[in-house]
């Protein structure tokens, strides 16, 4: 349906009245909160005037199919956010509401100048702390607020370069209280979180109302992200090195923002052993080499980021790395300690430090917060312990934000014990009564109270804010906290231009010069690594699926006695077999089979039975998460897609349906990297690893029949064929029935055949042969001479007498060693790999 | 005046190659009011392939170096010649109250109070447990001048825990070390800072050497064979004094100062993280000899 809404300016009150705003009936007055929408008088505040026409328009109806839109659009993306507390459904999908946040540009204004004070504030005292520390010795800041913190860290003290700024990013969290005015609730110094986020909430609903945001003139967000271009661009013209995000990996809450940022800038994403610190310098790991990083944007906390002289713990940081950074050889953005700034008992000394440090007053309040370690602040909040939150000084997870007015007599008697016993650890801050901004909740709107994550970036001349940001509002209605671990809801955050603005965005403009001959966008060891396991589990996942699906049609298709006994042969041979991953039906499998229809869909989905279909997809869903930054966006959608098969199977039959749709949508992540990938070192590795697992899952079908008595032949060689998708083939090529002569011919020796072994080895010879050389030519890598081995040894492979008729398979060993030679050799070949490709799994460890 | 030869050695042996180790040291000694350094030398084997040294947060000399060739045996000497001139001993009955001391530090803003007061607050390696404060409050009734409520601590911990090398390691927590009542130098100074910080005192971690083998009618003191560890207290007028609880002494000429910090965390005498190697052992001799 066009979007319809542009001519309606005007709200059509009645009807918005009827249709969406029963929850708004007594707005606030009830919960004398404020509300971003509605004036307390009930009339819609002029700048959302325009929007809520247009929602008025669409009616519930309409909205409700614009949600259902952007889950889609969320869910095809892959927009995720992980959940640290629940294992099972950790990987969320990002939950995004069809009504956005709006400000008005002239408040935003404000807000605006107030933000950019606060971020030159706050990069002025991180330099200071980590330098000479006149605001302590002077007396302005009490030493215990900052030696206290254990995100001070003393080994980065002196560690700052002489240039640069402090903090590259800052982000502060915005509430409105009752009053209407905005304040500060939080800041985020080290690693702010969201940006990416924003900018996918923008893509998402520009596309979803695209008149309305039109219509609406809405700042655009595009321009920060080149300010970070630039701000990181100027911190490498000293080292000339390439710039990387840092990941603390897949697992961490905001992974796919990483991924996503890493992209929309160009940088390459890399975790803690994608680099190294060598010569004083940090240098990324790729299958070509050691290449040099001279800027790293990190989303690893401070703490992590140096197991040498930080966190010794630490798994996700670079051993070296604040000596590299001391070299003046690599600048981390934001510094490392930084995090020092994250410290709740600060705002109480801002309009004394904005007075000292920039000569101005601060422009934008704190909420009201009163740090312990002073005597007469102290006094205030233990007095008014049943009124105020209490929060830790330094954000630690183990120690929640408490609301006194929620504790009982003795919980406040305790905690006024803790805060005795450690005041300088303890802020008290006034609880605010959070604006609500309307939510659409499926019928309705409903008001719920919000924060809003602004974002800043340092540019040589000062600091810009995103005009917009990340509004989250609360799960509830009356929700005292919003964050995403705790199930929230974000916004879209729209800044209303008063006048029209220029489109923007990371499109190559006048400052970048566009580069014709890309440099080689090197490939990191990890990644090298994901690639090829990605390929492998494609492959391992597709083979899984064919068997099941031709056991399963069997089984459906009850036939004699003499034929379960194949079945049964052929499944219990293959799953015992040491060199597979076809172990999909446990040991007792075959009895199983023959009992319960949902023991058997429940052997075949169970995430937690290795060699299960679900474990294995399950390992290409995280193979795809980490390499989702090198496939194109139809192949991410393909992989993506994939987490939906293998759900709400209720039969055996549903099975079949199922597995098919698994198969397609398997292939259709072959067809697009074929079609879509340059033919890199990307792709070689994925390819390879495609290849070798097809011809291990071929050599153990092959295998396994060749060893079954002779009795089952024809049946079990029918369904070799089947699994290999190559009866048809076979009808079109032989006329004689199925044998295993001919069937040996197509499946293992015709080089021509897709699905060979033979085609597969000379793909696998072809592409290790491209891959970055170690030895010089004409010698080969230890990789290049196992596969021309391989190649050759199938080539000249004595297997003339399989055509005579009295030949048994079963006793030939020829036959069999060169299978059991194939299957070792090709494992060789994975190690090999990974010992010369993507090493960095190396273990790192302590010396005490 | 006293002079030394401190040599201390530390050897890791891998049973497999390291590829690579990055490695910082606090094994080469500060100034000191009363210590003065007059020759050194570090030596790395293999030869590392990077070394930078700098001056730490706390003012202590650290050293980072890398060695990038493959190595089974990684080998870190340091020599050193060191000349020690005694303090007077401080009047202990004549110290100000604890109370006293703990009040002045809440407000004190001259720089070295400012400089102490961080040594007040618990650090990584030393929580304020309430065990802790507890065993602390006996040696610390009310009015009591400072310097003598150290001293009867220090000598209730050297008297209460038995010097046990097997019960501990690096990274025991003060608590395990309250409950066997046994420990080494670094666990009896962990305790003592720990005992001092819950009275409101600013305690701080020394690490160094004591003399090897004292000649005649000098003590033969504990903790000679490695690395040494005792503490320093904070008092405005008299500055930082040290107390050694592993021997219930007072530093004089027999202790020579490496460094300080919070505790051993911020001045460990070789730490480093190595790439393969898998099992490795450790062998540290430290000598030190008293020069004519």
């Amino acid at each position: 349906m066009p979007d319809s809404v542009s001519a309606t300016a005007q709200v059509d009150q009645s009807r918005l009245g009827d249709d969406l705003l029963a929850e708004y009936r007594s707005p606030h007055g009830s919960t004398g909160r404020f509300d971003e929408t509605f004036a307390a008088d009930g009339s819609v505040r002029p700048h959302w005037t325009y929007a809520m026409g247009a929602f008025g328009t669409l009616g519930a109806t309409e909205l409700r199919r614009r949600s259902t839109e952007v889950r889609q659009v969320l869910r095809e993306n892959g927009i995720t956010y992980n959940v640290y507390a629940d294992a099972q459904a950790r990987r969320r999908p990002w939950a995004l509401d069809v009504v956005p946040m709006l400000l008005d540009s002239q408040e935003w204004r404000t807000i605006e100048r107030g933000l950019i004070q606060r971020a030159e504030l706050f990069n002025l005292i991180g330099a200071d702390l980590y330098g000479p520390q006149r605001l302590i010795r002077d007396g302005l800041l009490p030493p215990e607020l900052i030696y206290a913190h254990p995100g001070f860290l003393r080994a980065c003290h002196g560690a700052l370069p002489d240039d640069g700024p402090h903090l590259t990013l800052y982000a502060a969290d915005l509430v409105r209280g009752p009053d209407g005015a905005v304040r500060v609730l939080g800041d985020r110094t080290q690693a702010p979180s969201g940006a990416g986020y924003a900018l996918e909430n923008r893509i998402v609903m520009s596309r979803v109302l695209p008149s309305l945001y039109r219509d609406a003139q809405v700042h655009r967000v595009a321009l920060f992200f080149r300010a970070l271009r630039a701000s990181l661009a100027a911190r490498l013209s000293a080292s000339r090195g390439r710039t990387v995000i840092l990941t603390p990996g897949p697992a961490n809450e905001t992974y796919f923002e990483h991924a996503y940022l890493a992209n929309y800038l160009d940088y390459t994403l890399v975790e803690a052993g994608d680099v190294t610190v060598r010569d004083g310098g940090v240098w990324l790991k790729t299958v070509d080499g050691l290449q040099p990083v001279g800027v790293l944007l990190r989303r690893v906390d401070d703490v992590g980021c140096d197991p040498l002289e930080l966190q010794a713990e630490s798994v996700l940081g670079i051993p070296g790395l604040l000596q590299a950074v001391r070299n003046g050889r690599v600048a981390v953005a934001n510094p490392l300690g930084s995090g020092a700034l994250e410290n709740a008992g600060l705002p109480a000394f801002l309009p004394g430090l904005a007075k000292v440090l920039l000569g101005q007053d601060l422009r934008l309040e704190c909420v009201p917060t009163w740090w312990c370690g002073d005597p007469a602040a102290r006094a205030y909040v233990l007095d008014r312990l049943d009124r105020l939150v209490i929060k830790p000084t330094f954000a630690d997870p183990a120690t929640p934000a408490v609301f006194g007015a929620r504790l009982s007599q003795a919980g406040r008697a305790r905690l006024a014990e803790q805060i005795r016993a450690r005041p300088y650890a303890f802020v008290g801050q006034e609880q605010v009564a959070l604006s609500t901004t309307p939510v659409f909740t499926g019928d309705r709107l409903e008001p719920r109270p919000m924060v809003l994550r602004s974002f800043l970036v340092r540019r040589d001349d000062g600091y810009v804010a995103m005009p917009g940001g990340l509004t989250r509002v609360a799960a509830e209605p009356d929700g005292l906290v919003v964050s995403g671990q705790a199930g929230g809801l974000s916004k879209d955050t729209w800044i209303l231009a008063s006048e029209p603005e220029s489109r923007d965005s990371l499109v190559p403009a006048a400052d970048r010069p566009v580069s014709v001959t890309h440099p080689a966008h090197e490939l990191p060891s990890s990644l090298a690594d994901n690639l090829f396991w990605l390929g492998r589990y494609v492959e391992r996942t597709a083979g899984g699926a064919r068997v099941f699906r031709e056991v399963l049609q069997r089984v459906l298709d009850t036939e004699g006695p003499r034929y379960a006994a194949a079945l049964s042969a052929f499944l219990s041979a293959c799953t015992h077999r040491p060199v597979t991953s076809l172990r999909f039906i446990g040991r007792d499998g075959t009895r199983r089979l023959a009992v319960a229809e949902q023991e058997l869909l429940a052997t075949m989905l169970d995430a937690d039975q290795p060699g299960s279909l679900r474990f294995h997809l399950d390992a290409l869903l995280r193979t795809g998460q980490a390499t989702r930054e090198r496939l194109s966006e139809d192949a991410w959608r393909a992989v993506n897609r994939l987490d939906r098969e293998l759900t709400e199977v209720r039969s055996l039959s549903g099975m079949v349906e199922s597995l098919d749709g698994l198969i397609i949508g398997l292939a259709a992540i072959n067809g697009l990297n074929t079609e879509s990938l340059v033919r890199g070192h990307a792709f070689r590795f994925m390819e390879i690893g495609r290849r070798l697992e097809r011809t291990l899952y071929t050599l153990t079908l092959l295998r396994t029949s060749c060893e079954l008595p002779r009795e089952t032949e024809p049946v079990v060689w029918k369904m070799v064929l089947a699994m290999t998708d190559s009866l048809m083939t076979y009808r079109h090529r032989y006329a004689s029935p199925v044998q295993a002569a001919t069937v040996l011919d197509l499946l293992l020796l015709d080089e021509t055949n897709p699905r060979s072994v033979g085609y597969q080895l000379v793909q696998i010879q072809e592409q290790v042969a491209g891959l970055p050389h170690r030895s010089r030519p004409p010698h080969r890598g230890p990789e290049d001479r196992l596969a021309l081995e391989m190649l050759t040894a199938l080539r000249v492979a004595d297997l003339d007498r399989t055509s005579r008729p009295d030949w048994d398979p079963g006793t030939d060993e020829t036959v069999s060693r060169t299978f059991a030679d194939l299957s070792t050799r090709l494992l060789t070949l994975s190690t090999l790999l990974s010992r010369d490709y993507f090493s960095h799994v190396e273990v790192q460890r302590q010396l005490g | 005046m006293t002079r030394y030869r401190v040599t201390h050695t530390t050897e890791y042996r891998y049973a497999a190659a390291v590829s690579q180790c990055q490695n910082e040291a606090h094994l080469l000694l500060r100034p000191t009011s009363r210590q003065q350094c007059e020759s050194e030398d570090l030596q790395i084997r293999p030869q590392p392939a990077l070394r930078h040294d700098r001056h730490d947060f706390f003012g202590n000399r650290a050293t980072y170096f890398a060695v990038h060739e493959p190595h089974d045996v990684l080998s870190v000497t340091v020599e050193s010649r060191v000349r020690i001139d005694a303090d007077s001993p401080p009047d202990m009955q004549g110290s100000p109250s604890w109370e006293a001391v703990a009040r002045v530090l809440d407000e004190d803003t001259s720089p070295a109070g400012i400089e102490a007061r961080q040594f007040r607050l618990t650090s990584p390696l030393i929580a304020d447990t309430p065990d802790v404060a507890a065993y602390a409050a006996a040696s610390f009734p009310a009015g009591r001048p400072m310097l003598a409520a150290v001293a009867d601590l220090i000598g209730r911990i050297h008297a209460e825990f038995v010097y046990d090398p097997n019960v501990t390691n690096v990274s025991t927590p003060v608590a395990v070390v309250m409950e066997h009542r046994r420990g080494v130098c670094q666990d009896f100074a962990h305790l003592a800072i720990g005992c001092l910080r819950s009275r409101g005192l600013a305690a701080r971690y020394v690490s160094g050497y004591v003399e090897t083998a004292p000649a005649g009618d000098q003590p033969q003191l504990t903790g000679a064979a490695a690395s040494h560890a005792w503490v320093s207290v904070y008092c405005p007028e008299l500055g930082w004094i040290d107390f050694d609880p592993t021997n219930d002494c007072m530093p004089t000429d027999q202790h020579v100062t490496v460094a300080w910090g919070r505790d051993y965390g911020d001045v460990t005498p070789l730490k480093g993280v190595v790439t393969g190697g898998g099992d490795h052992t450790l062998a540290v001799t430290v000598n030190v000899e008293r020069l004519a």
